[in-house]
């Protein structure tokens, strides 16, 4: 009795804490957001030397109002994602995560509108050095809300399979959080 | 051992041969120091955060199977 009592707590106690999706997200994550922050860290020090010719062309101004609700979009995005774990039923998953892919995919085309605005006023990556750092982290930023937004949609036809696995849907939360999170941080850095 | 440090500190000095000491100006260096706390403390932040959570995991296991 206590023999198999005590292997089942052996058991108990060999159950992994993350499964083998959601440990390896955690790691990609993580090398993610040091990638983000080094991103940062170089825009801060290179924004703050005086001796770099920082400043916008002069007929440029950044979009700062409708970047903000587009990041209000990204952040509906993200909730909506975290709402679809709650949900239980495949269909329902469904659903949620598809309207988490497309607030995903508004996002990125009003991003491409913007961009297109700016480098028709002729802010370009090559024009000043505020261009190039500007283009570099919010274009590393696109292309990664670009990528978790086909991982939404592959997810949510996973779901209308039936077999978006709670296991697999916390991983693709874990990479959207992060592309989420840290918008409003770049936001804040680039645009202000 | 604890003056020697103590010295070193004491009399550190710019290291010409970076770009933000030698070159840059005091935003540039602040930017520079700040950034690189930033990214020294984020990884510790992180792993910290894992071993709590995996701490806190199986110290409620463990406290499951007692009661």
């Amino acid at each position: 009795m206590i023999d198999s009592l005590s292997s089942e707590a052996v058991i108990r106690r060999r159950t992994p804490v993350f499964s083998n999706a959601v440990f390896a997200m955690i790691l990609f994550a993580f090398t993610e957001l040091m990638f983000f922050m080094a991103l940062i860290s170089a825009f801060l020090v290179i924004q703050r030397d005086r001796a770099t010719q920082w400043d916008l062309p002069s007929n440029v101004q950044l979009p700062i109002y409708v970047t903000a609700v587009n990041t209000f979009v990204l952040l509906l995005s993200g909730a909506l994602l975290l709402w679809a774990l709650r949900k239980e039923s495949q269909e329902q998953r469904k659903i949620w995560v598809s309207a988490a892919a497309l607030l995903g995919f508004v996002f990125v085309v009003v991003q491409g509108s913007e961009w297109i605005g700016l480098i028709e006023l002729g802010m370009t990556m090559k024009s000043t050095i505020f261009g190039a750092c500007f283009f570099l982290l919010v274009g590393s930023h696109a292309v990664h809300a670009v990528a978790g937004s086909i991982a939404l949609l592959y997810g949510a036809s996973l779901a209308s399979r039936g077999q978006l696995d709670n296991e697999s849907l916390k991983a693709l939360q874990i990479f959207w959080l992060l592309i989420v999170l840290i918008w409003p941080v770049l936001y804040f850095v680039v645009y202000f | 051992m604890k003056c020697f440090w103590l010295f070193l500190v004491s009399f550190s000095f710019p290291a010409y041969a970076c770009s933000v000491c030698g070159f840059g100006d005091d935003g540039s260096r602040w930017a520079y120091l700040f950034t690189t706390g930033l990214l020294t403390i984020v990884p510790l932040g992180v792993f910290a955060a894992l071993g709590f959570y995996i701490y806190r995991y199986y110290h409620k296991s463990s406290q499951d199977e007692l009661g």
